[in-house]
């Protein structure tokens, strides 16, 4: 039954149609897909794989004596050698050979011999899985035997990251590993232009940002349009006698994907579009008009919010009021549904969408903030008008209506990599959903030391304005210590609120926000000097860690201060791994507020219970409550996101092979 | 999800040029009185249905004009009236999965082998999902018929209706003239091994040229019939014929005339048989005939002619009202009702649908699905009986297809489905509160548990006096209304001949006693037959004499004397033995003696709680009653013929007892006392008796029902 083509590993993958490898779409039924959402959640939980990466890395790490005596040109000679086995695939004493020449070679090269642990991750990622390491393992280094044997074995490798600094940064650390075994890598940064990014992705291996890789998988898949078929490519060349139009990339091979939790979950709530701007000189008006009009509404009366569900429900006396006061205005205004539909979200972008929250001003643009990770997202744009509506309210120069070219979920085109690897450091809660979305099934690798973070507790205020004084005592009294401190936030918003109350202090700190990714890194690596203050959004500066400064860990190490808990107790948990790496001491506690968004709107009974009766273990239920079921809730737009973007796909099947 | 008038995908569908495929027909319809378009595929052979709006688009896709070309000139000229962008996209995508329309330039063939590869499997799984109806095309008809049409031409036409008329009018009338008959034992005949034999002829070439009446009546209409094939219903084959052809008709009654071919045919057959089945002699063509008679009629009444089933009866309706998927829309309409008024969901999008087509909706669904379950449950009892296992097997198929399939579903929608998602616990609430509100009913509130029976006002045998001996009652001795003791005598009779015989006897006494002592001397072998003859004189005479004593009717108990009609009539009117002449109403109040059955008797012996009656023609004045005696075994003797179905009772009588006094089924006699205020009651009153149990939930009643049920229908 093709139903089970890949299904728990069974019969044959299905491959998609086109010039280069990829996969086709999974066509999984309803029970497929609870079922492999219950088998990997099973399989992230039982130890078996771990154990069994733990025996392979110790074969691996025996290799070590007789590699040790090889001369720089007899090992690369060894690794050589081993391309023929490679090739096949199947040869698992090869591979662990090609490990273990990987990781001497590393040892030369970069002075960093990788850790049991690491050749454990490596495996875990040369076997297509998603691996779950703590903040500070060295996520960077592990992911290097994994691409290198893969690299020797001739596949494109594609090392996948969550912006173009970390690319650039991570290629230029691991540069001299590849170099040795004669490897070519490649770096994709925003701004090349098509015929530098086709030789970048030539390479061996390219290090690439997700929007970067998905955006030049789209382009391709435009240059196709509808002749596919490498046969329909070949004829069309020899019909129209010169070549066809050469593609970016080589093929969907191998990936390994770094923060893999933010980009095939976070940011995939989102398709991509790749558009181009068509010029709309009427557009600028009819905006404006509608935002006017919107503004005329009232609500209750016209209209209601449902803030829960981020929608604006016109009412039957709005919509006459609608009709009303567009009886003078013509053209489109006559047309009541485009009408209404455009009242509707001028009153989203009056109403839902806030300055500072979900979007910033940037270089007079309107740019998207994400809404789970406070980074802002350039090259996104809300759908069908909403961004426009948006700059309209905002007073920018509207950017003119984008003629979508093509589209694609994050969801969808990870799935066609031949072999897909993740790395994250919080990956568990995600089990189920990584493999029945992305077939991935998840390994947690030990530490290589022991964590020694000691987490203080959470202290709940009453409202906003206790929540930053307390935040800043704290601060002053770490501060004394000589301790560097990071205080998390959820918005920009909330991050200058924060900085605010320390400055009042007269405490000299950092504010990080949403900006630019390098000047990010580096503040943040600086956070761990010590009695640094560093005020960030909580995943700013991602990707970098915090080392400590001379005398910090004697003195306690990095101490980390949540303020407001986030919907996923996954992302919180990000926020406490940045101390502690390697063994460090560090120590963690939350302070937040009542009044956050969070309680306010995913438990607001129990919220009320913990007002009249503040005790410890009400707040604890109020936050594990809340946060399941925000969990909950945003797992079923997720999986009901899913599944109508395969429902559209297969009602589309008849406007052909396109994005 | 609501429908966006402009869509965000619709960067995919804007370019193409899309025309409808060359062998695609469009016909116009009206459907209650308005406008749709159907589009037949004379490849498929299938037919699909649109409203005008979405033939707006369809007809000016020529394969030239792009479809936002399209859009956008629907969108000027029709303003408010316009479909959404998303309503196009819809639309397109119903028209590619139909194969309806091409698109300029080539056809992208990963997608032709995935669609076909689709269809395959569908309909293999549709074949797996459903064992008792595999269907198997297997040959091309059309050229068939085509060629044997003209033969039957005049059958397809007026004609063949009057004589369907004549014909069927005929069977009928046969059939009310010999109800009896005809109708006896039907139960047991039906499954009889020999009619199952007999069946597995008949019911194929009944069915055969069922279909084939299909075919013709299409064909003769001008529709092609390009399929025909084998369909195993409940693994048994069955010819079938595609005519689908035939939706595109379009006069509907034209179209219902080819739904309604199987139906004519049977129950032609049927009526034809009838008569047949009425004159012959019993025999094989009497059994056939009978076969052919219940294939043909009961089955076409019941399960093919029936509109309230998805077989003929239901297409000849939908054509005849003009409501295509009548069943279909009906349960979507239901659906939507309760989504939208009942679960708040204000966001969906009803159903187009004119007030007619509602109502028949509001009606319909309903009855179908009360009206299915019945007959599924009927017919799988049914067989249960003969076939034991299979049976059981049929009874859980249905139950689960009818009942638990679609609560599964319509849960699962409750709690999944994208469109509820903004008022979820809304719906949550209803559904598993309704449910949790039935199961609590059932299970937990007790309702009152009882046992219905009749009784009849009692008065023992010996209070009736009847005459002992015929004559003509001569003096009433004791007056109405007195008291008599034992042995009292009330009535006196007058036989005149039995005086005359006595003389005559005595004088034959006499005479033989003579000749005895004559012939004692002369002749001893004679004197010993005299004696002999002498002793039968006497012995007649005894008898007579006795009569005579018979003719005084004597009171055997003491109580009221009542003569049974008024004193006057009585006296010098001529009496048969045996017939009723008087009472002596017993001392003591009046009993009521109550027949229970004896599915009912451990319940009435063990949780007896109280007893109430209600006398007929005191309806409304129920009583209360004390238990006087309870008789542990069963009797097969009806005690009054009140009880019996004779009389007007409940209680089945054996149909083998001439006399019509012995029970089919052995029940239990009660004895109750009537109470202080009824004790007027007229003895051989009707008496409605109600046992009360206490109360009991519903559900443990029920199952108490079934589970007698299948002792009865198991012995299981």
């Amino acid at each position: 039954m093709p139903e089970l083509a890949g299904f728990l590993g069974l019969g044959r993958v299905r491959l998609g149609t086109g010039p280069y490898p990829e996969l086709a779409d999974l066509r999984g039924n309803a029970v497929d897909l609870w079922l492999e959402r219950r088998l990997g959640w099973l399989a992230a939980r039982l130890p078996l794989t771990r154990r069994r990466l733990d025996r392979r890395a110790a074969r691996v790490l025996r290799h070590e004596a007789a590699l040790a005596t090889l001369s720089d040109a007899e090992l690369r000679d060894a690794a050589q050698r081993l391309r023929p086995a490679l090739l096949r695939g199947t040869d698992a004493a090869a591979i662990d050979r090609a490990f273990a020449i990987v990781r001497e070679a590393s040892a030369r090269v970069l002075g960093k011999r990788h850790y049991k642990v690491q050749i454990m991750g490596a495996i875990g990622l040369y076997e297509g899985r998603m691996i779950e390491m703590a903040t500070g393992e060295g996520k960077t280094l592990t992911a290097t035997p994994a691409a290198i044997v893969a690299a020797l074995s001739g596949k494109p490798v594609h090392v996948v990251t969550v912006n173009d600094y970390l690319a650039g940064r991570d290629a230029e650390e691991t540069a001299p590993l590849y170099d040795f075994f004669g490897l070519t890598v490649g770096v994709i940064d925003s701004d090349m232009d098509p015929h530098a990014r086709q030789q970048a992705y030539a390479r061996d291996i390219a290090y690439v940002s997700n929007n970067n890789l998905t955006f030049d998988y789209l382009r391709d898949r435009i240059a196709l349009a509808r002749r596919r078929g490498r046969a329909r490519r070949k004829t069309l060349e020899m019909v129209s006698g010169h070549a066809a139009q050469p593609l970016m990339l080589r093929g969907l091979a191998f990936a390994i994907v770094d923060e893999a939790d933010s980009v095939l979950v976070d940011e995939a709530r989102t398709p991509l579009i790749l558009s181009s701007t068509a010029d709309d000189p009427e557009a600028g008006n009819t905006y404006a008009t509608a935002l006017e009009v919107a503004r005329a509404l009232s609500e209750r009366r016209h209209y209601t919010v449902d803030r829960m569900n981020r929608q604006i429900v016109l009412e039957d006396a709005g919509k006459s009021a609608l009709e009303e006061s567009c009886a003078a205005l013509t053209g489109i205004w006559r047309i009541r549904r485009a009408r209404e539909e455009l009242a509707q979200q001028a009153l989203s972008a009056l109403h839902l969408f806030e300055l500072g929250r979900d979007y910033v001003l940037l270089e007079d643009k309107v740019q998207i903030v994400d809404e789970f990770t406070g980074r802002v997202m350039p090259d996104r744009s809300w759908q069908g008008g909403l961004h426009q509506m948006i700059e309209a309210k905002e007073r920018q120069e509207i950017t003119g209506r984008k003629e979508t070219l093509a589209r694609i979920t994050y969801q969808r085109f990870f799935r066609r990599y031949l072999r897909l690897a993740c790395m994250t450091g919080t990956g568990m809660e995600l089990a189920g959903e990584l493999r029945d979305t992305f077939g991935l099934f998840t390994t947690r690798i030990p530490r290589h030391r022991r964590n020694r973070t000691r987490h203080l507790g959470a202290r709940f205020c009453r409202d906003a304005e206790a929540k930053w004084q307390r935040v800043a005592a704290r601060v002053a009294e770490m501060h004394a210590e000589g301790r560097p401190v990071l205080v998390g936030t959820r918005s920009v918003e909330a991050s200058e609120a924060c900085a605010l109350a320390i400055a009042a202090l007269g405490l000299p700190h950092e504010v990080l926000n949403a900006t630019q990714d390098r000047e990010e890194a580096e503040i943040i690596a600086q956070a761990g000097q010590p009695g640094a203050i560093t005020v960030a959004t909580n995943i700013a500066g991602r990707g970098t860690d915090i080392r400590l400064g001379e005398g910090v860990d004697a003195a306690g190490g990095l101490h980390v201060i949540l303020t407001e808990f986030h919907e996923s107790a996954r992302i919180d948990r990000q926020l406490y791994g940045r101390t502690g790496r390697q063994g460090a001491n560090g120590s963690t506690e939350a302070i937040v507020s009542l009044e956050d968004t969070l309680f306010t709107r995913f438990a607001p009974t129990l919220l009320r219970l913990a007002r009249t009766a503040p005790l410890p273990p009400v707040f604890t239920l109020l936050r594990r409550a809340a946060q399941s079921r925000a969990e909950r809730e945003y797992a079923t737009t997720r999986r009901e996101q899913t599944k109508l973007d395969r429902q559209l796909e297969r009602a589309l099947a008849f406007t052909g092979p396109v994005e | 999800m609501a429908e966006s008038y402009l869509s965000s995908i619709w960067y995919r569908v804007a370019d193409l040029q899309p025309r409808l495929r060359s062998h695609v027909k469009v016909h116009r319809h009206r459907y209650r009185g308005r406008p749709w378009y159907v589009l037949h595929d004379h490849a498929s052979g299938r037919v699909h249905r649109f409203s005008p709006g979405a033939y707006m688009l369809i007809g000016q896709m020529d394969g030239g004009r792009t479809v936002d070309e399209v859009w956008r000139s629907l969108a000027e000229a029709y303003d408010e009236e316009a479909p959404g962008q998303d309503e196009v996209i819809r639309l397109l995508s119903r028209l590619h999965q139909n194969d309806l329309i091409q698109y300029a330039g080539s056809p992208d063939v990963a997608d032709l082998l995935e669609r076909y590869n689709r269809n395959t499997r569908q309909i293999l799984k549709q074949n797996m999902l459903n064992p008792m109806s595999f269907r198997l095309p297997l040959i091309d008809p059309d050229a068939f018929l085509r060629k044997t049409l003209p033969a039957v031409r005049p059958l397809t036409g007026w004609f063949g209706l009057l004589l369907w008329l004549v014909v069927v009018s005929w069977g009928l009338i046969t059939a009310a003239m010999n109800w009896a008959p005809l109708t006896r034992d039907i139960a047991d005949q039906m499954l009889a091994a020999s009619n199952l034999m007999i069946a597995a002829i008949t019911y194929p070439l009944l069915k055969a040229v069922h279909e084939l009446a299909h075919g013709y009546l299409t064909r003769a209409r001008g529709g092609e019939v390009r399929e025909m094939g084998v369909m195993f219903l409940v693994f048994f084959p069955v010819p079938y014929v595609d005519a689908s052809a035939a939706a595109a008709f379009r006069n509907k009654w034209h179209r219902a005339a080819v739904s309604a071919g199987g139906i004519f045919v049977e129950t032609f057959a049927a009526a034809v048989a009838l008569i047949v089945w009425a004159s012959a002699e019993p025999g094989m063509v009497r059994a056939v005939a009978y076969n052919v008679v219940l294939v043909g009629g009961l089955s076409t009444l019941l399960v093919n002619g029936n509109p309230l089933l998805k077989f003929d009866g239901y297409y000849v309706l939908s054509d005849i009202v003009e409501i295509p998927n009548l069943g279909n829309r009906a349960n979507k309409y239901w659906g939507h009702i309760v989504q939208r008024h009942v679960f708040g969901a204000k966001q969906l999008r009803e159903e187009v649908a004119t007030p007619g087509e509602k109502a028949w909706f509001v009606l319909y669904a309903p009855a179908a699905f009360v009206y299915r379950i019945v007959i599924m449950v009927g017919i799988a009892l049914y067989v249960a009986q003969k076939f034991f296992l299979l049976g059981v097997l049929l009874a859980i198929w249905s139950v689960f297809n009818a009942v638990v399939k679609p609560l599964f579903k319509n849960i699962r929608h409750v709690m999944t489905a994208p469109a509820l998602r903004k008022v979820r616990r809304r719906a949550n609430a209803w559904t598993f509160g309704s449910i949790g509100v039935a199961l609590g009913l059932a299970l937990l509130i007790p309702l009152p548990l009882r046992t219905d029976t009749q009784g009849v006002v009692w008065l023992p045998d010996e209070a009736h006096l009847r005459a002992r001996t015929q004559g003509f009652v001569t003096d009433l001795i004791a007056a109405e209304g007195a008291r008599v003791g034992p042995q009292d005598r009330v009535a006196e009779m007058e036989e005149p001949t039995v005086r005359a015989r006595i003389a005559v006897l005595e004088w034959r006494v006499e005479e033989m006693r003579r000749r005895l002592t004559a012939t004692e001397v002369q002749d001893r072998r004679s004197a010993e037959v005299a004696r002999l003859e002498l002793r039968e004189a006497e012995a007649e005479l005894a008898r007579e004499r006795d009569r005579i004593a018979e003719l005084t009717i004597r009171a055997a108990i003491p109580g009221t004397f009542q003569p049974a009609l008024p004193g006057r009539e009585l006296v010098s009117r001529y009496v048969s033995e045996g017939d009723l002449i008087a009472y002596v109403l017993p001392d003591g109040p009046r009993q009521v003696r109550a027949l229970v059955p004896q599915k009912d008797i451990a319940l009435v012996r063990n949780r007896l709680q109280g007893v109430e009656l209600k006398i007929a023609g005191h309806l409304d004045r129920p009583v209360p009653a004390k238990l006087l005696r309870d008789v542990p075994q069963a009797t097969p003797q009806a005690p009054a013929a009140v009880l019996t179905t004779a009389g007007g009772g409940p209680f089945l009588i054996d149909p083998t007892d001439s006399e019509g006094a012995t029970l089919l089924e052995q029940a239990f006699i009660f004895d109750l006392l009537l109470p202080e205020s009824a004790q007027d009651a007229p003895y051989g009153t009707r008496v409605y008796v109600r046992f009360d149990h206490g109360s009991e939930p519903a559900a443990l009643q029920i199952w108490r029902r079934v589970r007698q049920l299948f002792l009865k229908q198991f012995n299981a």
